[in-house]
């Protein structure tokens, strides 16, 4: 079971994902995540994420550069244990992650 | 693509990094806390293994290796830089010369300098030590990975241009549809986990296409792992066996050859410079051994502009940043050298005699100008006759070297000696900047040699003895240049025992060089040591004490056209100083003539030129009397026996040579001349007197006179004089006086 909570707070939209974010559920996620990710800065919050694998990493990895090309910013803010674990096993901590995200350099509007 | 001219740059540079190495050693062993010192010896041995790898010099590759791996723990404080250690290294250093020698004469190194090799390495690795545990904190640079986990069961030993990493690099590409068939990627990290340690994985995202053909249940991601453990490839394996058919597996042992990771960036389907990056971060690579791997691909290091991992992202990531900081520290280190161009010395030579043969022909315009007597074209001849004399001046500069490249390389051999010899010496030099021709300078390093080994071995006492003697401890060896009216003076001095005379002449004496009873003067008994077989060592040391030394070293002396002598005083020290002629090419002469045939003296050595009827002489006693002073003269026609008929005005030219003057009597004065010097072949070499010849404006040959065994044959006739005429040398004693 999975949820994907989204809440805009000014400029920043942040997507929280609860429950699993795993290969099961990736189809719907994907389809949610990326309408989410329209046209604002995102946030993600996997604070209560359970299990992350594969398939969930690559959406993870798709919307930073869908959000990215857009020229918006993309941050991870909190995560789970799990999430974190699984990020660092990838070495994906600072490409997910970065210390100083930045927001790309060509234009926002 | 020819590699020779590259390979003839490379080993030239190797050779001028292996002074630099040397330099630093020398000087890190005076300052053991000198970073710069350490850094400039790694940055040379670095530098020399890296372009090794590229020319496939696996012997010197895989040697300074390993003395890089060292050089590495000294910097970060691991090792100390020890007096030993020190030596074991310069030990290093001589044996990378001869690998380089042997890869300059393109043949293999033969078996014993093989064996010398191992043996110095093997003497490296007892004190490499590995600190208990250490891990590597972050990529490492270069040099070996300190591990707690030895090399692996593979049966791999260190491949001559095997990767400094210890660890196994695997690489993954699993198949779109493994997810779908119930396999994560990640399970098998976390194996793998269990069975060593990952040290870094780099995820490869690349292959995730856009967000709209996006499959969220296919597979897009590729790994580079770079894993520590005790398994050896089948069990690495094994661990993969369940997607053998779905995952590009491909696995890379420790030490392995660059070419297997050749072979990894090549199989890939991808951009080599990108994965290469990636090997680099996971810390696999270093960017040297990329770059070389690249290098044989033929591909292009094209700097990498950033562009990230991830699709487009907003900061520089570190991968780019490592490649650029290698080619910018590579960059500096080539531009060190951009203020100077190296040049075929046989090109400058040719220059040379191009510059001395305008010379000539500028004479020849000159005479002729003078002849047809138009001031215009005078003028013009004068200007064009300047312009070439600076021409040939700058072209002689072009030639000059500085004597202090000679004198540094002496530093090691000071060094080596006295260790050799157990004494205690410092070097001291002075006139490091003195020039002389680059020729002079080769040949000089032989002589020098002997010289400094003699004083070390014989003349320098040992460390008790001087202190005996209320002396220092340490003595100095002094090597001293400068330049005096023409010539160029070379001292060796040392403040050691001084010549043992009574010795000398013992041994002059067995040797029948000298009669019993002979009267010598101090300095005659110096001379005697350049007779061949002297020797009054009381030991035979490898070089010096066989008595075949000082001979040839004034042989070799009077080949360049120079003079040695020898200063000693007991118990104080000896100095042995060398003359040598500036320039062995041109000339600034003055031309002089006896009857039909030309002379000429070298410009510098010209003090005045007089009539002869204006000077009281003596025929009897062979000396002229300027102006109070006694001065030696030669009469050139009775010291070449000439025929012409005699003169009734002759002059006089007063010469100087070795602080001493004596007058040459000649004919007639013509003048100042440039000449380009020709030998004289090897008919009329043994001519005394004679220095070379040259061509003159007007097509004839013109004898270069030298100066110092004219003015040794006038001191000698006046001194051989004196004595003959004993009764009335006290009328001379007065005027005995050396001007």
């Amino acid at each position: 079971m999975h949820q994907i909570k989204v809440k805009r707070k000014g400029a920043v939209c942040t997507i929280a994902v609860r429950g699993d974010m795993t290969i099961y559920s990736a189809d719907e996620m994907k389809d949610a995540l990326l309408a989410a990710a329209d046209s604002t800065d995102i946030n993600i919050d996997l604070r209560e994420v359970g299990d992350l694998d594969t398939a969930g990493i690559q959406l993870l990895l798709l919307v930073q550069r869908e959000v990215l090309a857009r020229g918006r910013t993309f941050t991870i803010g909190a995560r789970s244990e799990t999430a974190q674990t699984v990020l660092a096993l990838l070495g994906l901590v600072e490409t997910l992650t970065p210390r100083h995200a930045r927001p790309h350099p060509e234009t926002r509007s | 693509m020819s590699m020779e001219p590259a390979l003839q740059l490379y080993v030239a540079e190797s050779r001028e990094l292996l002074e630099a190495m040397e330099d630093g050693l020398l000087h890190l062993e005076r300052e053991p806390g000198s970073e710069e010192a350490l850094n400039a010896v790694f940055r040379a041995a670095h530098t020399i293994k890296g372009s090794a790898g590229l020319f496939g010099l696996d012997h010197v590759e895989s040697f300074t290796h390993v003395v890089e791996s060292v050089l590495e723990r000294m910097r970060d404080g691991t090792l100390a830089a020890s007096a030993d250690r020190i030596a074991a290294l310069l030990a290093c250093r001589d044996h990378t010369a001869s690998l380089v020698d042997a890869a300059a004469a393109r043949t293999e190194p033969d078996g014993e300098t093989l064996a010398t090799g191992e043996r110095l390495l093997n003497r490296l690795r007892s004190r490499l030590g590995m600190p208990p545990g250490a891990q590597a904190k972050r990529v490492p640079r270069g040099g070996t990975v300190p591990g707690a986990l030895d090399s692996p069961a593979g049966g791999e030993r260190d491949a001559p241009d095997a990767v400094s990493s210890e660890h196994w690099h695997l690489s993954l590409r699993f198949g779109s549809e493994v997810l779908r068939h119930g396999m994560d990627p990640l399970s098998f990290l976390r194996y793998l986990q269990t069975k060593g340690e990952i040290v870094r994985v780099c995820t490869l995202v690349d292959r995730i296409p856009a967000a709209a053909e996006m499959d969220p249940e296919a597979c897009y991601l590729g790994y580079e792992i770079a894993y520590r453990t005790a398994m050896d490839r089948p069990a690495i394996e094994s661990a993969f066996a369940f997607v053998r058919d779905e995952c590009a597996l491909h696995i890379v042992p420790p030490r392995a050859r660059i070419g297997e990771y050749l072979g990894l960036l090549c199989s890939r389907n991808e951009d080599p410079l990108r994965l290469g990056a990636m090997l680099v971060e996971c810390g696999s690579l270093t960017q040297y051994e990329l770059d070389q791997a690249l290098a044989r691909q033929g591909v292009e290091g094209a700097q990498p502009r950033g562009v990230s991992l991830v699709a487009e992202r907003a900061e520089p990531s570190q991968v780019p940043d490592a490649a650029l900081d290698t080619q910018t520290r590579l960059h500096e280190a080539g531009s060190n050298d951009s203020t100077s161009v190296r040049v075929n010395a046989e090109k400058l030579d040719q220059l040379i005699a191009l510059v001395g043969e305008l010379v000539v022909a500028e004479a020849a315009v000159h005479a002729a100008a003078r002849q047809a007597g138009n001031a215009a074209v005078i003028e013009g001849v004068l200007a064009t006759q300047r312009l070439a004399a600076e021409v040939r001046n700058s072209a002689l500069a072009l030639r000059m070297v500085k004597i202090g490249t000679v004198f540094s390389r002496f530093q090691r051999l000071v060094h080596g000696t006295a260790r050799e010899f157990g004494k205690d010496v410092e070097l001291s030099i002075r006139g490091a900047d003195t020039e002389l021709d680059k020729s002079v300078v080769e040949k000089i390093n032989d002589p020098l040699t002997h010289l400094v080994r003699n004083a070390i071995d014989h003349g320098i006492e040992a460390t008790e003895v001087r202190q005996a003697c209320g002396k220092a401890a340490r003595s100095t060896l002094r090597l001293n240049a400068y330049h005096d009216s023409g010539s160029v003076v070379i001292e060796v001095a040392d403040d050691g025992r001084g010549l043992d005379r009574a010795r000398i002449l013992n041994k002059a004496l067995d040797l029948g060089l000298i009669q019993k009873g002979q009267k010598l003067s101090d300095a005659e008994i110096d001379d005697l040591i350049f007779a061949p077989g002297l020797s009054t060592a009381e030991h035979i040391s490898s070089l010096s004490g066989r008595g075949v030394g000082m001979d040839v070293v004034k042989r070799n002396i009077t080949a360049l056209r120079g003079s040695i002598q020898i200063e000693s005083r007991k118990g104080a020290g000896t100095t042995v100083s060398i003359r040598l002629p500036l320039t062995l090419a041109i000339i600034d002469g003055f031309q002089v003539a006896v009857g039909k045939s030309s002379f000429i003296l070298p410009l510098e050595v010209v003090n005045e030129c007089l009539d002869l009827n204006t000077i009281a002489f003596s025929e009897e006693h062979n000396y002229l009397n300027l102006r109070g002073r006694v001065l030696p003269f030669v009469r050139l026609r009775d010291f070449f026996e000439l025929q012409a008929p005699r003169v009734p005005r002759e002059s006089l030219v007063v010469v100087q040579h070795a602080g001493q003057h004596c007058g040459i009597v000649v004919d007639r004065l013509i003048g100042e001349m440039q000449a380009v010097i020709k030998p004289l072949g090897r008919m009329f070499e043994r001519v005394r007197g004679l220095a070379g010849s040259t061509l003159l404006g007007n097509g004839e040959v013109g004898l270069i006179l030298d100066v110092a065994k004219l003015a040794q044959a006038a001191i000698a006739r006046e001194v051989e004089s004196v004595r003959a005429h004993g009764a009335s040398a006290s009328s001379l004693a007065g005027n005995s006086t050396r001007p």
